[in-house]
């Protein structure tokens, strides 16, 4: 299998019906970065269908025996994304870097995620590059109040696209980008002005491009520390959010990897569809160097080694986004994993 | 796949894979791969004790999970794998959360 950071970037854009994902997407695929871009849609609707690779996928979707919704398996996606990739290696379309998949508006993006990490074959030529999500600054807090869906399509964006922000109130922009910041700490928010933005920070979210992980990871820590500040001053940063919960562990002490490898496997076993997001950086017992951890429920993508810290601060930061999960509970059960390693 | 059994190899899981960086084959706690294989298994043992089963090593890349009596097993190839096997064999699932298997863990730390 091809190093990791080779395998060609799956861009997935979700965000609520009517949120802005066609012209988001119709405004990337004008962008010279993306001119090497496969897309694949569910309606081919008002896409820009003159870009080389525009493919219809139908949405067909397969429940496992878990039962567990998050994976399901979207079979049409699976098989759009292979046949794909067998035309380009054969040599029949161009040969595409990265694969931007756009989700119907209701979907939850989870089966889509768990598509990708569940088949060999998709899994040894693509890897989740980000994830992007619009969100309308005119319905979205309501959106956000009535559909878990709009929630899940937050919590798990490594970029948050506000749209019609020149149609809102200023005040109702302001509350829902309060919100959003809340909920998802470490998912840069950006402004769409008339339907465009700026494609170039949204293909920074890509923390397995070497030009990029650096300064991703260290935006990272910096909505982390500011998060946790706010916590600081408020007791509970979620209070107004019925069930999701976003919080940020820390342990002074170096983790042992393989108790933290049996820890999360196990959590995610468990209580996979209800942790939405993980991501962290980790000061792993005998390495000198950081290491970077990313999950999106079920998947987690494959460690990362940052050639040094990004700071001072040589303590390990995990920040969860969970659905009813207990922080300090979550907290307790890792340290009794780490401390009864350490007593091995 | 595997030439013994059968079993379709889905490439090292990311808890054994090493980093992204050179796809290194050891694991970032810096153990060889074999080592870090038999440290892995110590600490699951710890934690399927409370299931009454165990996890044994079988040709370097793969778990054989077995309930007490040895009544119940499964062959597996990685963690999350092994989780479900537990919950297979014991009808219970396996949850890091479970206040008693903290508490366990907690105890044998001390």
């Amino acid at each position: 299998m091809a190093a990791y950071s080779r395998l060609t970037p799956l861009i997935i854009v979700t965000g609520f019906l009517g949120s802005g994902k066609t012209t988001l997407l119709n405004r990337m695929l004008r962008h010279p970065s993306l001119s090497d871009a496969a897309v694949l849609v569910n309606e081919f609707g008002d896409v820009g269908l003159d870009h080389f690779l525009v493919e219809k996928m139908d949405e067909n979707t397969v429940l496992l025996e878990s039962g567990c919704l998050c994976c399901t398996i979207r079979d049409d996606l699976k098989e759009a994304i292979i046949e794909l990739n067998g035309r380009r290696e054969r040599g029949e379309v161009p040969r595409y870097k990265r694969m931007i998949i756009e989700t119907t508006g209701l979907a939850d993006p989870s089966p889509i995620i768990f598509t990708l990490n569940s088949d060999t074959v998709i899994k040894h030529h693509y890897r989740l590059g980000s994830i992007v999500t619009t969100v309308d600054a005119v319905n979205g807090l309501a959106q956000l109040k009535r559909h878990a869906e709009s929630v899940k399509q937050a919590s798990v964006a490594d970029r948050i696209v506000l749209t019609k922000t020149d149609i809102a109130e200023a005040a109702d922009a302001a509350r829902l980008c309060a919100k959003l910041e809340r909920l998802n700490p470490s998912a840069e928010l950006i402004t769409a002005v008339d339907g465009a933005v700026d494609v170039k920070r949204l293909l920074r979210a890509d923390i397995y491009d070497a030009r990029t992980k650096g300064a991703e990871v260290r935006r990272w820590l910096a909505a982390e520390a500011a998060a946790s500040s706010e916590h600081r001053h408020s007791h509970d940063i979620n209070r107004h959010d019925e069930h999701i919960r976003t919080f940020t562990l820390t342990f002074d002490e170096a983790l042992d990897w393989t108790a933290f490898g049996i820890w999360l496997t196990m959590l995610l076993h468990a209580h996979g569809e209800k942790v939405l997001r993980v991501k962290g950086i980790l000061n792993v017992k005998g390495v000198e160097a950081p290491v970077v951890i990313n999950g999106v429920q079920h998947v987690v993508h494959p460690p990362m080694h940052l050639k040094a810290w990004p700071d001072e601060d040589r303590s390990s930061r995990i920040v969860f986004i969970v659905d009813d999960i207990e922080q300090r509970l979550i907290e307790r059960s890792l340290a009794a994993f780490n401390a009864a390693a350490a007593a091995a | 796949m595997c030439a013994l059994c059968g079993m379709l190899m889905d490439g090292p899981h990311w808890t054994e894979a090493g980093t992204d960086a050179g796809r290194s084959d050891d694991a970032p706690g810096g153990r060889g791969r074999l080592l870090e294989r038999d440290y892995r298994i110590t600490l699951i043992n710890r934690v399927l004790g409370h299931y009454g089963c165990s996890a044994r090593d079988w040709a370097g890349s793969q778990y054989i999970v077995q309930n007490a009596s040895g009544g119940a097993s499964e062959v597996v190839i990685n963690l999350p794998q092994l989780w479900q096997a537990i919950e297979n064999i014991t009808r219970k699932i396996a949850d890091p959360l479970d206040a008693k298997l903290i508490g366990r863990l907690e105890g044998r730390a001390q």
